[in-house]
């Protein structure tokens, strides 16, 4: 092989190297379209400076169940400090609710008893002023109470979540941080049933927004006092003084989740977009 | 009808559509189960229903085959036992007999 072919060759990021590796050892099955998509996602993440944000990100990929539960980042920096349990923990699902590619691709909640624990606690974060919670979605909510992730705590107050849809103090589609009866509250209303990415993030003590695939769509400037807590959050629902919360399961396909520090709009905009590119790659 | 009188292996659509009563007892000899032989690829956590029995969706019965993520689980259970206690019932009804969920501190 001439020298030239060699340096054409596409490369594979050593973090999608790592993940495909962890993911098979858990069961998974890595195909190669699957494992060229994380790639091009990490090294996107490395070339538009978004990668040192996302503490916690799972591509919901690997092939089946087993390989879904294992996360690509599970810090913000590779080979640095890990939080949360090394794979999700699966409660409920089984291996039908899973499907890697295609339209219908995803981990389909039931709305009932299904939900992961991730074992990351937000105070895992560096600062209660700097969060950012995202996921992608088909099959979302358009009424209830259903939680795509989060946590709260009672005592010190702490709530970090966000809402499949929220018919609490405003209606739709909602990223909260506060206390449990006041927060920053940016709410999407009538939002539909897709999230081809939707980010909720905080980036200072009295700036929270929610990004919708890349573009800013509401904010919210309530200044309220918080604290990240140290409960393992739930994805599929909210892990509320360690149990689930009954009534708030969602029932959405979840593509993806991330948990990490807050986005400004150039970081939601790139990080969009490589979730987009990844989701597409795989054709959902 | 109770769990021995189901056709094993059973379609995942009509799984869904069933429920898997059983008692706290059993519950807790399940959870040892778990704990000796499952993994947490897969955890059946039962919900509790408002008559004091516990439930689980019968989609959990499509991982119990050889290969599937509650098999080693499945093979070390008592098989007269789990077909005896656990009662199978419609989805639906299961769902009806879950506790209505507590207020919310914050009025949800």
């Amino acid at each position: 092989m001439s020298l030239s072919v060699i340096a054409a060759a596409p490369t594979i990021h050593h973090e999608a190297i790592d993940w495909a590796t962890r993911a098979s050892a858990n069961g998974g099955t890595i195909s190669t379209t699957v494992l060229r998509a994380v790639s091009d996602f990490c090294a996107a993440a490395d070339r538009e400076a978004f990668r040192s944000a996302i503490y916690r990100f799972n591509p919901f990929a690997g092939g089946n169940l087993s390989g879904a539960l294992v996360p690509l980042y599970r810090g913000p920096t590779f080979g640095g400090t890990t939080f949360g349990n090394s794979t999700d923990t699966n409660v409920n699902f089984v291996s039908a609710d899973f499907i890697e590619t295609g339209a219908t691709g995803g981990l389909k909640g039931n709305g009932t008893n299904k939900y992961l624990q991730t074992g990351f606690a937000s105070n895992s974060l560096p600062s209660a002023t700097s969060v950012h919670l995202s996921a992608s979605a088909t099959q979302a909510a358009t009424s209830g109470n259903p939680v795509f992730l989060g946590s709260y705590n009672n005592t010190p107050p702490g709530l970090l979540v966000l809402d499949d849809f929220c018919s609490f103090n405003a209606t739709g589609r909602s990223y909260r941080h506060g206390s449990l009866s006041v927060g920053q509250f940016p709410v999407v209303s009538s939002p539909g049933a897709t999230e081809a990415h939707v980010i909720g993030t905080r980036t200072a003590a009295a700036s929270a927004a929610i990004y919708r695939a890349g573009s800013l769509s509401t904010t919210n400037t309530t200044n309220v006092s918080t604290t990240n807590n140290a409960l393992g959050m739930f994805v599929f629902n909210a892990n509320f003084n360690g149990s689930p919360i009954s009534g708030q399961f969602s029932a959405a396909r979840l593509r993806m989740y991330s948990i990490g520090t807050g986005l400004n709009a150039t970081q939601a905009a790139a990080f969009s977009a490589a979730v987009i590119s990844l989701n597409t790659a795989l054709g959902r | 009808m109770l769990l021995r009188d189901l056709s094993m292996p059973i379609s995942e659509t009509e799984a869904r559509g069933l429920a898997l009563v059983f008692s706290p007892a059993l519950a807790a000899r399940l959870g040892q189960l778990h704990a000796a032989y499952g993994s947490t690829n897969c955890v059946p956590v039962p919900s509790p229903l408002i008559d004091g029995r516990l439930m689980l969706c019968a989609d959990v019965l499509t991982e119990v085959a050889v290969g599937g993520l509650l098999a080693a689980m499945w093979g070390a259970a008592d098989q007269t036992v789990l077909g005896a206690a656990v009662e199978v019932i419609a989805w639906d009804a299961a769902v009806a007999m879950m506790p209505t969920p507590e207020p919310m501190p914050w009025g949800e």
